[in-house]
């Protein structure tokens, strides 16, 4: 049997019991998932669970701005931020995290640094994969990639649409969409894929 | 008159004259070529210092690539940990909120093989994106230890640390003695001077 693997952050995170694009996605490919996304996740988590053995990857590419730590471990300043105003007690890895984000962060760096990131990542990883890789902006598109297939739909505007039509997230379903929006993602990555 | 450019941190910075002459690598080089510098490093950056100092225009670029633990704020400020730990053994403590949050960052979120292979990477992309359309000389010297071989340019192998006898009471500029400082801008020399005969130019 095939493989595919989702290399990404909350948009493609494991959604159990749930028909999320990503189950839908896997059996119309009729391909076992061997990995999904991270909730909260920095870009470097997707370049770490590439696997060149999968069948098909379909990388989530999140926005620059996220600190990763270690493979548990990513930082958002908006959870960070959210957290600290909420008065939540904030542990000393996530107290250091705010004083990151409020004294050292740079945003016009974190871009280019993606950038470069997925720079080589394209180059000296992907140029030699011989699956299918399929990439999908979360929040922007940052980089177009030479190997793989680039997708123009950004997943965070997906999210919005819904937001905006109904003031709240009641109608998310799994990964952030509803559930209309989960079989319309599969369909569209499917007939890209078969297409 | 040719243009030469040193991109790095302390081992290529400005050093003051003493009687009006500097005994800097960079200088004496600088002289043995018959050019004018455009610009130094700057102690303690990180290597977007480097990238950001780059001068297309440049007839030669010495690139000093420093370590890949250095966090790069701004074109003011870049941070490492010894410098901040230097701070508490001395001073007694760090006061400004940037070395806190610095110290703070080192200590709980900083992944140092991370950091060496986003180095490796940012690296590559320098090479491949910038350097390959560079019209000058480009000479690499790693500063501490050599994380990437370069693909434009000519790269050294021995990395400028080892090069220094860390005899602190003579060392006069740029980390080295004087003697060093005179060695290491002939080294530069002959191999530009070897490029040169090499590529008839």
């Amino acid at each position: 049997m095939k493989t595919i693997n989702f290399c990404g952050d909350s948009f493609c995170k494991e959604e159990a019991g749930k028909a999320a694009w990503t189950y839908l996605l896997s059996d119309m490919l009729q391909a076992t998932i061997i990995g999904f996304g991270q909730g909260g996740s920095a870009h470097e988590h997707a370049i770490k669970s590439f696997d060149e053995q999968a069948d098909y990857t379909i990388f989530c590419w999140t926005e620059p701005h996220r600190l990763y730590v270690n493979d548990r471990y990513s930082i958002n300043f908006s959870t960070i931020e959210y957290n600290y105003k909420l008065d939540k007690k904030l542990n000393q890895r996530d107290t250091a995290a705010y004083a990151y984000y409020r004294c050292l962060h740079n945003s016009k760096l974190d871009i280019d640094r993606q950038t470069r990131d997925l720079y080589w990542f394209d180059n000296v990883v992907l140029s030699r994969y011989s699956g299918v890789a399929i990439h999908i902006p979360c929040f922007d598109t940052i980089y177009q990639f030479t190997n793989g297939i680039n997708i123009k739909d950004i997943l965070g505007h997906k999210r919005l649409v819904h937001k905006l039509q109904n003031g709240d997230k009641s109608t998310e379903y799994a990964n952030h969409l509803t559930e209309q929006q989960n079989f319309e993602l599969a369909d569209k990555i499917y007939n890209i894929i078969k297409g | 008159m040719k243009t030469i450019n040193f991109c790095g941190d302390s081992f290529c910075q400005l050093e003051p004259k003493v009687s009006n002459r500097s005994l800097s690598w960079t200088t004496l080089l600088a002289d043995k070529l018959n050019t004018s510098i455009i610009g130094w490093g700057r102690p303690g950056v990180a290597c977007e210092h480097v990238f950001k100092s780059y001068d297309e225009q440049a007839d030669y670029t010495i690139f000093c690539w420093t370590d890949p633990n250095r966090l790069y704020v701004n074109s003011k400020y870049s941070v490492m940990i010894g410098d901040l730990t230097e701070d508490i053994r001395i001073k007694g403590g760090i006061k400004a909120d940037k070395d806190k949050a610095a110290y703070a960052y080192y200590k709980y979120l900083h992944n140092i093989p991370v950091a060496k292979q986003r180095y490796i990477r940012e690296l590559y992309w320098f090479d491949n994106t910038i350097l390959n359309n560079y019209k000058g000389v480009a000479i690499h010297l790693p500063c501490f230890d050599t994380y990437y071989t370069f693909s434009n340019g000519i790269n050294t192998n021995t990395p400028l640390d080892d090069m220094r006898s860390k005899d602190l009471k003579n060392e006069l500029n740029n980390h080295f003695t004087k003697q060093e400082n005179v060695r290491l801008a002939d080294k530069i020399y002959s191999i530009i001077k070897e490029h040169h005969e090499k590529t008839n130019t």
